[in-house]
């Protein structure tokens, strides 16, 4: 794919970021774009490999592209990977209007309703070790586009949560932090430090993608030209809105993270009891081969571990009981699991590059050129 | 011990998570009752697996390994050390010492060898008095014939050599108190020669193997007195058929030969003991005296089954102390007398 950033550098990271955003929660759609600068033409497709249907409070379900390419470093044989995400209906929180947004014209019931998703699925692995690499907050009108500008309540929410409750203690967040492009907060953090040889290698980064829809139930407003109006009001207060609920915001988004980093805290405990339990079962199962005076069981543990001598059996072992239980694979038939071969790789496809002139959107329903 | 090592290793290489295999002594499932041995472990028995990588075992699995890793250890230096060092030696790791005790039994059923040879001692809780004398491995003279103090059980039974005794027979006593009383009122000089051992209770394996050893070496009868309910009874039955969770040590902790003396439930009808010192069973009385009814064993023992018909129709219990409400020295001077003389056993 040719970068064509450097054409129109300013807003082909926001058509990207838009488009990405669109499509993730419309993925019945697939958006093919076109880009003709001077003589050169790019084009792009942005469509979901693997989708979930959700049904929200809405007459219309959300069909979300959970399409994972994230890949760990796998080591040694074949495994089984999943190449989607489970999203979590949360919780629907009812917001008030503040009144100079009624004076304007807006009005009715107005909700947000969270959904939640942590990529890549490990499911399948209960016993890797993982970490946050960034919450993600993506806000969307009642129509599903993204909304364009992120308000300021999002720089300073970090500020009201409590990430010790959450168990991200290694989640550092300040207004620098935090990238507001198209609808999505990132709050990123830093690695965490190296701390010896139980340091994972085998752990998986995930991100927390938290989904903000806008809903508003107003049984005067059914033509189109009114709906589009009454969400360019909402778009237009949204920062008011979302500051005259910040209690009940920050509420419910931290109960949201909570559920949602539930798993990635009861990991933690896991990995300490199995951690704990290994250097037990290395220093014992070492202590009995190494005082034995029996020269063919001594030469048969060292043969079959390939190594030359009790050292290099102890670091060995214990190499080889961290792998193995940090990969214990335990299928799940609602993962969308793939045979994937190890490499010592860590892949990451990020998006694309796209400068936009050009909107083909084609569904299954109907086709859209822009 | 080797080939357990030798296994996990062998995983290790192969790619895969090693897993420790015990075998389920806690199943009736795997149990056969021989009435010449009492209840032993089938050779086809269940086992239990403990993963290295399923955190609900993984604890477990590293509680066995540092114990085979102590017990290794023992065994090449030829020490000894009781289940409480081991405990002590790693408090954290085990959490409690009913968890090692568990292990330990665990690893000699695995293994198939008992716990002696493992090198790990029990501390013992037994009493023992009366007409025996025997040495120690240690050579240490025990003479057991103290009118005023028993002699604790012995923490190495197999040890013990040249045993000397005349007595006719051997009393277990269920509870210490009973023991104590007995000693009291000097039942061992009053009687023919005796030896009378108490385990304080549910007996530990020393007693159990005390037991034995005075059965095989003395050949004389050996009676039971345990309180009238259920929990007597179960602890009769340990001592006679053994335990589910020691089948695996069958033949050498059981005494099938093992007769209820007293306090019999058909006792408390026949000498009119009065009711004020009965007591009802209760609901777990009740599912006890249910299970014990239908355990292998008791088909072999119609007397008994009629005994714990009549306490589950008569809905009492009663304890050996309540023989002291007809007269305080009934128990020593009347009771076991009369039974004894009588043939009033079954």
């Amino acid at each position: 794919m040719k970068d064509m950033r450097h054409l129109f550098p300013e807003w082909s990271a926001h058509m990207e970021a838009f488009l990405r955003s669109f499509s993730l929660v419309n993925a019945e759609i697939n958006i093919h774009l076109t880009v003709k600068v001077d003589q050169h033409t790019v084009q792009y497709a942005f469509g979901a490999k693997v989708k979930k249907k959700l049904k929200l409070f809405s007459p219309v379900p959300l069909k979300l592209d959970v399409t994972c390419n994230t890949q760990p470093a796998i080591y040694g044989k074949e495994r089984c990977w999943c190449l989607g995400g489970h999203p979590v209906c949360g919780s629907r929180l009812h917001v008030s209007i503040p009144p100079h947004a009624m004076d304007q014209g807006l009005f009715g019931d107005l909700s947000i309703q969270f959904v939640t998703l942590l990529s890549p699925c490990v499911l399948q692995y209960p016993n890797l070790a993982t970490h946050i690499s960034n919450i993600q907050l993506m806000v969307f009108n009642p129509s599903r586009v993204p909304v364009l500008k992120v308000p300021r309540f999002f720089q300073t929410l970090p500020a009201f949560l409590d990430f010790e409750d959450l168990g991200v203690d290694t989640l550092h967040c300040s207004s620098k932090d935090v990238q507001q492009l198209c609808g999505t907060s990132t709050y990123t953090s830093e690695p965490p430090s190296c701390s010896g040889p139980q340091q994972e290698t085998s752990a998986v980064w995930q991100r927390v993608l938290v989904f903000l829809f806008l809903q508003l139930t107003d049984p005067f407003t059914s033509q189109l030209t009114d709906v589009m109006a009454t969400e360019v009001l909402i778009e237009r207060h949204l920062e008011d809105i979302l500051n005259n609920n910040r209690h009940a915001m920050t509420v419910a988004l931290q109960s949201e993270l909570r559920n949602t980093l539930k798993a990635h805290n009861c990991r933690k405990k896991i990995k300490e009891k199995l951690n704990s339990a290994a250097e037990v079962i290395l220093s014992s199962s070492i202590s009995i081969v190494s005082c034995s005076s029996n020269l063919d069981f001594r030469r048969d543990c060292l043969n079959r571990m390939k190594v030359r001598d009790t050292q290099e059996l102890s670091a060995a072992f214990g190499e080889s009981l961290r792998r193995v239980t940090s990969w214990k694979c335990v299928p799940r038939h609602s993962c969308y699991s793939a045979k994937v071969r190890g490499m010592f790789a860590y892949r990451h496809v990020s998006g694309l590059v796209l400068i936009c002139c050009h909107f083909h959107f084609s569904t299954d329903e109907r086709t859209f050129r822009v | 011990l080797c080939y357990i090592i030798l296994g996990i290793v062998t995983s290790l290489s192969q790619d895969e998570a090693p897993v420790l295999k015990l075998p389920n002594r806690s199943s009736w499932a795997n149990i056969s009752f021989d009435s010449t041995v009492g209840l032993q472990m089938n050779s086809g028995h269940s086992v239990t697996a403990l993963r290295s990588d399923s955190p609900s075992s993984v604890n477990k699995f590293a509680q066995v390994l540092k114990i085979l890793s102590v017990i290794y250890r023992l065994v090449q230096s030829n020490t000894y050390a009781t289940k409480r060092d081991i405990y002590y030696n790693n408090t954290q790791l085990f959490g409690s010492q009913a968890t090692v005790d568990s292990i330990v039994d665990d690893i000699s059923c695995m293994l198939r060898a008992p716990r002696r040879s493992l090198h790990v001692l029990a501390t013992s809780k037994g009493l023992i008095s009366g007409d025996l004398c025997y040495m120690e491995e240690d050579g240490m003279r025990i003479d057991c014939r103290s009118s005023s103090a028993a002699v604790p059980v012995s923490s190495n039974i197999a040890g013990i050599r040249n045993i000397v005794s005349s007595a006719k027979f051997i009393i277990i006593v269920e509870k210490d108190a009973t023991f104590q009383r007995l000693m009291d009122d000097d039942f061992c000089t009053k009687l023919p020669p005796c030896v009378i051992i108490t385990g304080k209770g549910v007996p530990d394996m020393n007693s159990r193997l005390m037991v034995r050893k005075l059965w095989d070496t003395l050949h004389v009868p050996i009676f039971a007195l345990v309180d009238s309910d259920p929990h007597g009874i179960e602890i009769m039955c340990i001592y006679k058929y053994g335990s589910m969770a020691m089948s695996f040590e069958a033949h050498s902790l059981t005494v099938p030969s093992v007769m209820w003396l007293g306090l019999l439930p058909s006792d408390l009808q026949r000498l009119q003991v009065p009711s004020d010192v009965l007591i009802p069973l209760t609901k777990n009385d009740e599912k006890k005296l249910s299970s014990l009814l239908q355990r292998p064993y008791l088909t072999d023992q119609p007397d008994w089954q009629k005994e714990m018909e009549v306490m589950q129709r008569t809905k009492v219990k009663a304890e050996i102390q309540s023989l002291a409400a007809i007269s305080p020295d009934f128990l020593t001077n009347i009771y076991l007398p009369n039974k004894l003389r009588y043939g009033g056993w079954v």
